[in-house]
């Protein structure tokens, strides 16, 4: 695990990709209502989905992601296409992936499954499932924490 | 009853050449005639029910090479009967290219009784150059005794009417099955947002937190608006399949300058200047299409021009030798990269998020060439984009045989 993911308790992050304005505010509003000290990071197409965490053009200084939410049907490079990318890709490969769609077709599903998304969540939550998933990032990340060598946190 | 009787008469001479003889032998040929009147009303018949169903018989003697084509298998394709040398080569120089290979492979496994019923669809082409859809085939050959096929024989059915439905029924039921797959998220989407930000709105009221509210408030109704706006385009794609068409030589200069007077305020905000290079005068379809089309594509044109670059949209019209037309509409844009050419026809599909639209414009336009049964390509106009459209020059008919 890359040791810079945790450096000296700063906040953590999640890359949205999201082309909708509206859906990505949504979800910005959604970590701020649960009073998460997750920090924003969006892009609007998978282009510059995969630039960011690679590093490369504009994002150069673009911080590592802690997860990725990643929606399926953007411009220029489709969410199944971003996520081939990521998980095949050793750098990114261990940075969690929730898909995060309005599409509840059983082959989209698969097809992410298939190439390793961690999650699979299908818009609208209904409830509160979408406050539900965040307390379970920052729980799964506070256990990890927790449970990490004193070197690497 | 009156009998039919044959004579033949028969000299025998005497061996110094004479005459001396005569036999004779009548036979009663009446049953005869009668089988032979009846067989030649049978074929007639047979030949007329085969030009009415547009059926032509072939027949090729594999012993001699010899090939018999029937006058309706001519006739279906527009040649006089025998008008072209009966034999295999000759049929397979009508074939399409694309098809050749496949029909011949597929009789070949039929001489060598690979299969005992040969079946093949082709496109065949026509006297006056036009393709049709054919169905061929054969049944149980003739062998000898090691199993070889000595005579072949079978039908050639007109099936073009039917392919060419078959091949609307398909296209228009991926349409659907695309806009019902692209309408499932387009529609949702913003229904997401409405929940989504409801939900919100209760949490920031209990904490009375009313800037954060009527922000919640504000995205709702964008959103309520976009919902209204992606059916009402839905249904505009629907009307156009479902509207009266009124087939008409439509004067294509006409439509641009109707074009042009409405995209006026676009053209001068953009600085654009619209070319026309019309080889061809006329087009066969419904003005009211021929308008959708150009000005869809027209007003596309002018939504991305370079910056930096005089925008030039050019309007090219000309009849090809297949009596296609052809329509151009090229500008000297930002271009439509190779990997997007299919995707952008799709309904609600926007290359750029943040170009205006709604991304209905391209779904209408491939609405209508179906409609007309043409086809539609984007090409690289370097720089910019050129969308040819082509369309059958008049309207099919079902010809008759």
């Amino acid at each position: 695990m890359n040791a810079q993911t945790f450096t000296g308790g700063r906040s953590r992050r999640y890359l949205l990709i999201e082309d909708d304005p509206a859906h990505a505010e949504l979800v910005r509003m959604a970590f701020t209502l649960n009073e998460s000290d997750w920090t924003m990071d969006h892009v609007d197409d998978g282009e510059k989905a995969l630039s960011f965490v690679r590093r490369e053009g504009e994002y150069t200084e673009a911080p590592r992601p802690d997860v990725i939410l990643l929606d399926l049907k953007l411009p220029k490079l489709n969410g199944h296409q971003v996520l081939a990318s990521l998980k095949s890709d050793p750098r990114t490969a261990t940075i969690p992936v929730i898909m995060l769609t309005t599409s509840a077709d059983d082959q989209d599903k698969r097809l992410a499954y298939e190439l390793h998304a961690n999650s699979y969540v299908v818009k609208p939550m209904d409830g509160s499932e979408l406050h539900q998933m965040i307390r379970g990032l920052d729980e799964y990340w506070a256990r990890w924490h927790a449970s990490c060598p004193v070197g690497l946190s | 009853m009156k009998r039919v009787i044959r004579t033949d008469e028969f000299p025998l001479r005497s061996p110094g050449g004479e005459v001396n003889r005569l036999v004779a032998i009548s036979t009663d040929i009446t049953e005869l005639r009668d089988t032979e009147r009846a067989r030649d009303l049978a074929l007639s018949r047979l030949e007329q029910s085969l030009r009415h169903a547009r059926q032509g018989a072939w027949e090729w003697d594999l012993s001699n090479e010899l090939v018999t084509f029937s006058d309706t298998w001519y006739t279906m394709l527009g040649y006089e009967a025998g008008e072209i040398e009966p034999s295999i080569g000759s049929w397979e120089s009508l074939i399409h290219p694309d098809d050749v290979e496949y029909a011949r492979s597929e009789l070949a496994a039929h001489v060598a009784n690979e299969n005992d019923r040969y079946e093949a669809h082709m496109r065949m082409r026509c006297k006056d150059g036009s393709w049709r859809w054919f169905r061929a085939i054969g049944e149980s050959p003739m062998r000898d005794e090691k199993g070889s096929a000595r005579l072949i024989s079978g039908m050639l059915i007109d099936v073009d009417t039917e392919q060419r439905l078959a091949e609307q029924l398909r296209l228009r039921n991926e349409e659907l099955e695309r806009i019902v797959y692209t309408a499932s998220h387009d529609l949702k989407s913003p229904i997401v947002t409405i929940l989504g930000f409801l939900e919100h709105l209760e949490r920031f009221m209990a904490q009375g937190v009313q800037e954060s509210a009527s922000r919640c408030v504000a995205q709702i109704r964008i959103a309520a608006v976009r919902m209204r706006a992606n059916v009402d385009d839905l249904l505009e794609v629907s009307r156009m399949g479902r509207m009266m068409i009124n087939p008409e030589h439509v004067q294509i200069e006409e439509v641009i300058n109707e074009i042009v007077g409405v995209l006026a305020s676009d053209i001068e905000r953009t600085g654009a200047t619209v070319r026309c290079e019309l080889d061809h005068p006329t087009v066969w379809c419904d003005a009211r299409h021929v308008y959708s089309l150009l000005e869809n594509l027209m007003g596309n044109a002018l939504k991305h021009a370079r910056p930096q670059e005089p925008l030039v949209v050019t309007v090219r019209s000309r009849l090809d030798d297949q009596n296609m037309i052809i329509l151009e509409v090229e500008d000297n844009g930002r271009g439509i990269p190779a990997e997007y050419r299919e995707q952008v026809f799709r309904i609600f599909e926007r290359l750029d998020s943040s170009s205006p639209g709604s991304g209905i414009g391209l779904a209408i336009v491939r609405k209508i060439i179906l409609i007309w049964e043409g086809s539609i390509e984007i090409q690289d106009a370097e720089p910019g984009a050129r969308f040819v459209i082509r369309l059958p020059a008049e309207a099919r008919s079902i010809r008759a045989a």
